[in-house]
């Protein structure tokens, strides 16, 4: 279910169609390959290009203390600022950019930044102010580009303006770059939808409409999953203008060649009901709705056309299929209610948010959100959080409390770690003393020269046996030698040791306040947590008390469409028993 | 009679409810479906991660800074310079071999091995270096013999091994273990390069 993914953050409008390509930023293009001459830069970039964010800021931080990364400056500056971007410190990395940018304006810099270096810069800093919203200012920065685009971020580039003419509302401009230089471009049909979607919003009907049916011409040259989804929703979109237009045949046309199967499915399968049912084919309308039927309560227009189905088969009259349906409904509604309550256990729970946070991606991956039945508990709220996660504020709370969880574990690791460094340093210290070393030495030194007088006493007693035994004796003496030369060396290095290696008094001090800090900031991260887990726990159980809401409401039309079936039926067995009981 | 006529009038009020209801569910977004004030604090709640996020951010600045001076101290303080050895791999290409696993023994001891994921072959193919193994050494004469296996030309499996005879002297060491691609003989070549 990785294309339940794509499909979420396709709902997120453009802000997040430009945040998956950041990941993309600063080196980019594979075919370009970064010619290696720092292997600190390499290892950076290895942690880069594997998106280990944190873990390549703090091998940039590392080197760059350490001043390893002489030869590509303001390469590796860019970088810092892309994966400073890309680990969501986007106030740091503004400021990053404009450093790189400013020092070629002050001439803080010997040597010039290059064109390519500062059209770049230039350009992830528009591309950060577009995700933060600011179009204009993302504008104004992409102006500052000169020269040459930089190959690797050719296409991004023009997406970029291309998306920022849209929001700026420059859609002529736009209009005129999907007809050029987007023309085939992976983005295509993303920024052809977005220009469609803001036309419509600008009351430009006739140009939204073409726009519309271009992406789904896409979608039919292009069966990848992705552009299904879109095509899906163009379709939903061409459907929606008909029924404002009151072109109830038209919009059921469209919706008629929307997938049955994927996200926007059901919104689609109720609106085709719709349709069909007030242009009263009813016969076609049914089908529609006992497809959503047989999916999960927790969707919103599951529940509606649980109820809907009771009513059309009372417009057939069959009231027996009817009464049938709407007691089904009731059943289904009084397990969805029982799911909401156990999905509120599920989040009041002390670990279900980081679990639920942090398997959030498998979650997606594995569960067939209209279909299974979840395994773990914390799968119990994800089919309620539909709606929620394709929201971008809900996004950022569950993104942040993930960087939060990692810090948390990083920070205990290093914990750990300090407890060994402090059994090393206590080991180190109980070690050896000067006083020790030098009686060590001295018992050496009586050993070794005894060692000498033996060896040699050896050589002259091998001189006194036959030439038969000298040969078979001397690599036996040679070896010994060899080894009482390989000792002889050794010792002579620690004879010269004038006292023990003792850790210095300043590495202790500086060790003690890391360790602090290592202390203090597990504090302040804990807190953090606390705080976006009692926000992520009100926003959910909120959406629970919309679910809970919506699912009471159907509930009783279910209940009041029962009671009018008994009703009838009560009222024709005493007309009935009145029509026999009249002749009497 | 009195009780047929209430019914009637029941159907009537019920029917008309539930038509109203339908029509509206038709687009149920617009139907309020919770509390207000629930919903309310629900988006005060969610408009405090923005003032959250700006604290989260410094957080993450000093977590990194104390990852680093972190990593400086253990540098010093289990692979003092004098004796640090730090052995990298390197990939130039790739197109002739796709690395699966290095092993690696020094003066005839195994003292790494690695197993790639498609991952790593890829950051190692855009530029990347990958640090491999960190140790500390005494001065002087040392041999170092890295295995590499993975597939080479025409997908068949691929094993090579270099050797490197090094003089291990005073202040850190770099070894690299280099994987270049030989466009002449259209096959990789495995060397070990000193810094």
């Amino acid at each position: 279910m990785r294309n339940m993914i794509r499909v979420l953050a396709s709902t997120l409008y453009i802000a997040l169609i430009a945040s998956t390509a950041q990941i993309s930023a600063v080196h980019a293009n594979s075919d370009e390959e970064v010619k290696l001459r720092d292997l600190k830069y390499g290892t950076i970039l290895f942690d880069y290009y594997q998106q280990n964010y944190f873990a390549s800021l703090i091998g940039y931080e590392v080197a760059n203390s350490r001043g390893e990364l002489n030869h590509q400056i303001d390469e590796a500056r860019l970088l810092h600022g892309g994966m400073t971007l890309s680990y969501g410190l986007p106030d740091e990395a503004e400021s990053i950019f404009q450093q790189l940018l400013n020092a070629k304006d002050k001439k803080e810099t010997s040597e010039e930044i290059n064109e390519e270096v500062r059209n770049k810069a230039w350009f992830y800093l528009a591309k950060m102010y577009y995700q933060k919203g600011e179009a204009n200012k993302a504008g104004e920065t992409l102006n500052y580009i000169s020269g040459d685009i930089p190959q690797d971020i050719h296409n991004e580039y023009n997406y970029l303006a291309t998306l920022i003419n849209i929001r700026n509302k420059n859609l002529t401009s736009a209009e005129e770059a999907l007809n050029s230089v987007m023309k085939g471009s992976v983005f295509e049909p993303y920024l052809i939808f977005n220009l469609a979607s803001s036309q419509l919003k600008n009351g430009d009907t006739p140009n939204s409409e073409v726009n519309f049916q271009k992406v789904i011409d896409y979608g039919t040259n292009h069966p990848e999953e992705e552009f299904q989804v879109l095509a899906d929703r163009a379709k939903q979109a061409l459907a929606h203008i008909d029924i404002e237009q009151e072109n109830l045949l038209a919009a059921w046309l469209h919706l008629q060649f929307v997938r049955t199967t994927g996200l926007y499915s059901n919104r689609a399968l109720l609106s085709y009901g719709w349709s069909a049912i007030k242009l009263e084919r009813y016969d076609i309308a049914i089908p529609a709705l006992r497809a959503l039927d047989r999916r999960s309560i927790s969707i919103a227009e599951v529940q509606e056309a649980k109820v809907l189905l009771g009513h059309l088969y009372e417009q057939q009259k069959a009231p027996r299929t009817a009464l049938k349906q709407y007691l089904l409904a009731e059943k289904s509604f009084a397990s969805g209610i029982e799911s909401i309550e156990s999905a509120r256990r599920v989040i009041a729970g002390q670990r279900i948010p980081e679990e639920f946070v942090i398997n959030l991606d498998a979650m997606m991956d594995e569960t067939d959100w209209y279909g299974s039945q979840p395994s773990l508990d914390y799968n119990k709220l994800t089919p309620f959080l539909i709606d929620l996660m394709s929201s971008n504020s809900f996004h950022v709370v569950l993104k942040e409390l993930r960087d939060l969880y990692a810090l948390r574990e990083n920070l205990n690791y290093w914990s750990r770690q300090a407890q060994e460094h402090q059994l090393i340093i206590r080991h180190r210290r109980q070690g050896w003393s000067s006083e020790r070393l030098g009686s060590f030495i001295d018992d050496s030194r009586i050993q070794k020269d005894a060692m000498e007088v033996e060896i040699s006493e050896l050589a002259l007693h091998a001189k006194t046996l036959s030439v038969k035994e000298q040969d078979r004796f001397a690599p036996l003496l040679d070896s010994t030698k060899d080894d009482f030369k390989f000792l002889e060396t050794n010792f002579t290095k620690i004879e010269k040791i004038k006292k023990p290696y003792k850790e210095s008094e300043k590495t202790l001090l500086w060790m003690a306040k890391l360790h602090e800090r290592i202390h203090q900031q597990l504090i302040q991260t804990d807190n953090m947590i606390k705080k976006l887990e009692s926000v992520m726990r009100i926003v959910v159980n909120a959406e629970l008390d919309k679910h809970e809401e919506r699912m009471r409401y159907y509930w009783a039309q279910a209940r009041l469409g029962k009671a009018r079936l008994y009703d009838q039926t009560l009222n024709s067995i005493e007309e009935d028993a009145l029509q026999q009981a009249g002749p009497q | 009679m009195r009780s047929i006529r209430l019914t009637s009038s029941c159907i009537s009020v019920f029917l008309s409810i539930f038509f109203i209801a339908l029509s509206a569910s038709a687009n149920d977004q617009n139907i309020d479906f919770s509390e207000q004030e629930k919903q309310q604090s629900a988006k005060r709640a969610l408009d405090s991660v923005k003032t959250l996020s700006k604290e989260i951010q410094g957080l993450k600045k000093s977590v990194v800074d104390l990852n680093k001076d972190l990593q400086l101290m253990e540098e010093e303080l289990l692979f003092p310079s004098s004796t640090q050895l730090s052995l990298f791999v390197s990939l130039d290409i790739g197109q002739y071999f796709t690395l699966e696993s290095v092993k690696v023994k020094l003066d005839g001891k195994q003292v790494v091995t690695h197993l790639y994921s498609e991952r790593q072959r890829q950051a190692l193919a855009r530029g990347g270096v990958q640090r491999l193994y960190l140790t500390n050494l005494n001065l002087g004469k040392h041999t170092i013999v890295a295995f590499f296996t993975g597939i080479g030309p025409n997908g068949r499996p691929y094993k090579r091994a270099t050797e490197l005879e090094f003089q291990k002297k005073q202040g850190s060491q770099y070894l690299e273990l280099a994987i270049i691609d030989d466009s002449a003989k259209q096959e990789a070549k495995f060397t070990i390069k000193q810094w």
